[in-house]
């Protein structure tokens, strides 16, 4: 039996489609939407995806653009679907979106505005996005530390209470970039946590890290024992997806993150 | 600058551009064969004063592992600790990876010779740390 049928409704924003096969407004509303696209050390594709494993999400719905995305279907037991995928718990609690592509630089505008736009139609109260930031010694790096920003005053009390540092100065390269400064001109909580990581490599580690932080944000049990255990499997997988997001990487300039802007001391 | 110096660096800087070609050629090529061999990722860094090469080798059986330099391509061979197939992946659920085979160009001005080689036996990922030969 096929995944998915036809969708219950399609919503357009910037020329992006979202499919939902879900009832977003049904009691009770999602309160969060958690982000893992494809980026450093490919920690939010890798944690997202281990985090529908292993909670055993459901798929509720697809995005997808005909102007922005290359024309491709990844097929999930037997059913034809988009790389970018949006799943929820079972307790409807939080909606997850993962791309199992990397998202194109041209899309990353018209992407980053539909989430937060759809975040706002379904009142969700935050999203919370899960990313790598590269650091040069990541070999040597025995437990990645993990920084926050956030968009509003309400996402910071998220994190506040974490006892994580606060990103104060740098750059963010790619969607988890835009969505944290357009957030905070629209009024939208996001919340991001960064997570040290390898650049062009996957680094299931530091997902694991991201998905302890993200439990005590949302207050439930994730067990990140089996991803350590099988991260070597989980490189194997991600390796050409990971080869891919190192060229949109590079067309993002993604080095930029690395760089010093300037400050006043 | 004379003649000669100004030749060498123009060169030498035709050949980084053909590299760089190459390079974006074997990007769209896929990461493995039919006959179950694996190309790794490869992270490369570049210092002022060296190269730093990450080799990610999941499932490696460093015991197998070889590295053979030759005209500046660095070659590694190792094979898998177990023979691994993807069951569910349409098409190619029968192959079965059994190897690593990577074949990496290094830049023109890496002292080869000199390289310091670090093994990480439990995350499976090598560290090479290259010098750089001080150019004119």
């Amino acid at each position: 039996m096929l995944k998915l049928g036809r969708p219950r409704r399609t919503i357009s924003y910037e020329r992006l489609l979202i499919h939902e096969y879900f009832d977003p407004y049904e009691e009770p509303v999602p309160e969060y939407i958690v982000l893992g696209l494809p980026d450093a050390g490919l920690v939010g594709s890798i944690a997202s995806k281990y985090l529908v494993m292993s909670k055993n999400l459901k798929l509720v719905g697809e995005i997808d653009s005909p102007a922005y995305f290359p024309p491709v279907a990844v097929v999930h037991e037997k059913t034809p679907m988009s790389p970018i995928q949006v799943y929820s718990s079972n307790d409807r609690k939080y909606l997850l979106i993962l791309s199992e592509s990397p998202i194109p630089v041209q899309a990353v505008y018209p992407l980053s505005y539909t989430i937060l736009e759809y975040s706002r139609e379904i009142g969700v109260k935050h999203i919370i996005s899960l990313a790598g930031i590269a650091v040069p010694n990541r070999l040597q790096i025995e437990k990645p530390k993990a920084y926050w920003l956030a968009s509003t005053k309400e996402s910071a009390n998220l994190a506040t209470k974490l006892g994580l540092e606060e990103l104060k100065e740098g750059f963010v390269v790619g969607p988890y970039g835009i969505i944290l400064k357009e957030a905070r001109r629209r009024g939208i909580n996001n919340l991001t946590i960064f997570v040290e990581s390898f650049l062009d490599l996957p680094d299931p580690e530091s997902a694991a890290v991201a998905l302890t932080i993200l439990s005590q944000i949302l207050n439930i049990e994730i067990d990140v024992k089996k991803l350590l255990e099988e991260a070597e499997l989980f490189k194997l997988q991600t390796r050409e997806l990971m080869k891919q997001t190192r060229k949109t990487m590079a067309e993002m300039q993604k080095k930029y993150e690395m760089q010093m802007p300037l400050m006043y001391q | 600058m004379s003649f000669d110096e100004l030749f060498e660096k123009i060169r030498n800087r035709i050949k980084e551009l053909i590299d760089e070609f190459e390079e974006e050629i074997r990007e769209l090529e896929p990461m493995w064969t039919a006959d179950g061999v694996l190309e790794p990722l490869v992270s490369i860094e570049r210092y002022p004063d060296k190269y730093v090469v990450v080799i990610d080798l999941p499932y490696a059986d460093f015991e197998t592992l070889t590295l053979s330099i030759k005209d500046h391509l660095l070659i590694i061979e190792c094979a898998l600790k177990k023979e691994i197939a993807f069951e569910r992946w349409g098409a190619y659920r029968e192959i079965k990876f059994k190897r690593y085979h990577a074949s990496i160009k290094l830049p023109r001005d890496a002292d080869i010779e000199n390289t310091k080689i670090e093994k990480d036996n439990v995350r499976r990922m090598l560290r090479l740390i290259i010098p750089r030969i001080k150019r004119l």
